[in-house]
């Protein structure tokens, strides 16, 4: 932020959506299910798409052990953990729905688009996606 | 300048009672407090340990620590913790124990945000607040322990007004190095016309920030005024640390103060209500209570 924006430059984001139960796709707000990383929840995002986590001087043990899996860095793919964290997310989304409720989700999932740099437009140029099914 | 002269500046812009820096401790633990009981520890205590990236002296500690941490009782005991020692430090009970235990926990909160997330501002005036709070009299006067004590402590009036003298001065150095590193990272081209607007939508794109307010997508067509607008924030936040020495604009730069953040909670989506409530060491809690014991 420091070094202020720049229209040149392109830019990744991500849309985190539920599927429910009745078939409808949702925007779900992650602060109001983790507001405790307020301010803080698209860096989350990002350097968990970014395994950041698995590039640490220390790792944890399951992420040693998932690195030996796909056999070192270069092999994994790109939010490797972000599941784990979409998992998280729907369980605490249901939690906060009847048991009964269409509105529960029966999957998650965190769509990545692009914004395309020099431009005011075409903000929604679409990356990628990482589904969680609940 | 002499010794005699700083002391003249200081009783000039600087409550000097013990009442004073009370407030001020009751407001700053208070606000830590208050964001404690809102915030969902279980949540956070859902979070995959896999994904923290442990920052500073937080790497010291093992992952058997975070995996212990991130369960629904690890993370309660945090919490508990947290609300007993903050109630304690605000209302000024057991205040020399309770303001250092309460630095302790709310520092390595902060660290394990930080871990998740990344190294944000908002908190951080309030935690460095704490620091000077845990190590001056802040229990002399508004505090459970002063009732209690029933006499009065007998200290020099600097004991009282160079903690907040300390205070204003790291607030209106977060602001003024904030301008310094802006300028010394992008220059002028920080002032250029595409730099609020393109910084503004790219944080209103996506779901995952507080709010989801869409003004920014109106500042490109008005992008010569908003370059305006952010020369104008880069002056103010040089000239903050005049808040400190200048009663008479005190209240026009901190009035701008509001009116910048509440302007980039609707054109960023980025709010900083710890940074917000820090405002209130500016407050004169001295006078006020002088003025409101005059009208009794």
């Amino acid at each position: 932020m420091m070094a202020g924006g720049d229209l040149e430059r392109g830019r990744s984001y991500c849309i985190l959506r539920g599927e429910t139960v009745k078939g409808e796709t949702v925007d779900v707000a992650p602060i109001l299910l983790t507001n405790a990383l307020y301010s803080r929840t698209w860096t989350m995002v990002n350097a968990t798409i970014d395994n950041q986590s698995f590039k640490l001087k220390s790792i944890h043990p399951a992420n040693e052990e998932m690195l030996r899996r796909y056999g070192g860095l270069e092999n994994l793919p790109p939010g490797a953990r972000v599941p784990d964290l979409l998992k998280v997310w729907g369980e605490l989304y249901n939690m906060q729905q009847p048991e009964s409720s269409p509105n529960r989700l029966k999957a998650i999932r965190l769509d990545m688009y692009r914004w395309e740099s020099g431009r005011y437009s075409d903000y929604d140029k679409f990356v990628t996606s990482w589904r969680q099914v609940l | 300048m002499a010794p005699g002269s700083i002391n003249a500046v200081i009783d000039r812009v600087v409550p000097q009672g013990p009442f004073a820096l009370g407030v001020v401790r009751a407001i700053v633990n208070g606000t830590f407090l208050i964001s404690t009981l809102l915030t969902s520890f279980y949540a956070l205590g859902s979070l995959p340990p896999t994904i923290l990236r442990p920052t500073g002296v937080m790497k010291l500690l093992p992952w058997s620590f975070y995996d212990q941490l991130l369960t629904p009782s690890g993370i309660l005991i945090l919490k508990i913790s947290m609300v007993l020692s903050l109630v304690s430090s605000t209302i000024g009970f057991g205040t020399v124990i309770s303001t250092r235990t309460s630095l302790v926990l709310v520092l390595f909160y902060q660290g394990l945000l930080r871990s998740f997330g990344h190294f944000n501002h908002d908190e951080m005036s309030a935690v460095y607040f704490l620091v000077v709070l845990a190590f001056t009299p802040c229990s002399d006067a508004f505090s459970i322990d002063s009732w209690m004590r029933k006499t009065t402590k007998e200290r020099p009036a600097f004991a009282y007004a160079y903690p907040i003298l300390l205070m204003q001065l790291l607030l209106a150095w977060s602001y003024f190095s904030s301008a310094l590193i802006k300028l010394r990272v992008a220059g002028l081209k920080y002032l250029s016309a595409d730099n609020l607007p393109a910084l503004a939508i790219f944080h209103s794109l996506d779901n995952l920030h507080d709010t989801s307010f869409k003004i920014a997508f109106m500042l490109p067509q008005i992008k010569q005024y908003v370059a305006v607008a952010v020369a104008f924030v880069l002056v103010w936040e040089l000239l903050f640390p005049l808040a400190i020495f200048w009663q008479r604009i005190r209240w026009w730069i901190l009035g701008i103060g509001v009116v910048f953040h509440f302007a980039t909670l609707f054109v960023m989506n980025i709010f900083f209500p710890h940074q917000l409530a820090m405002y209130l060491v500016f407050v004169n809690w001295e006078k006020r209570i002088r003025r409101i014991d005059n009208q009794r």
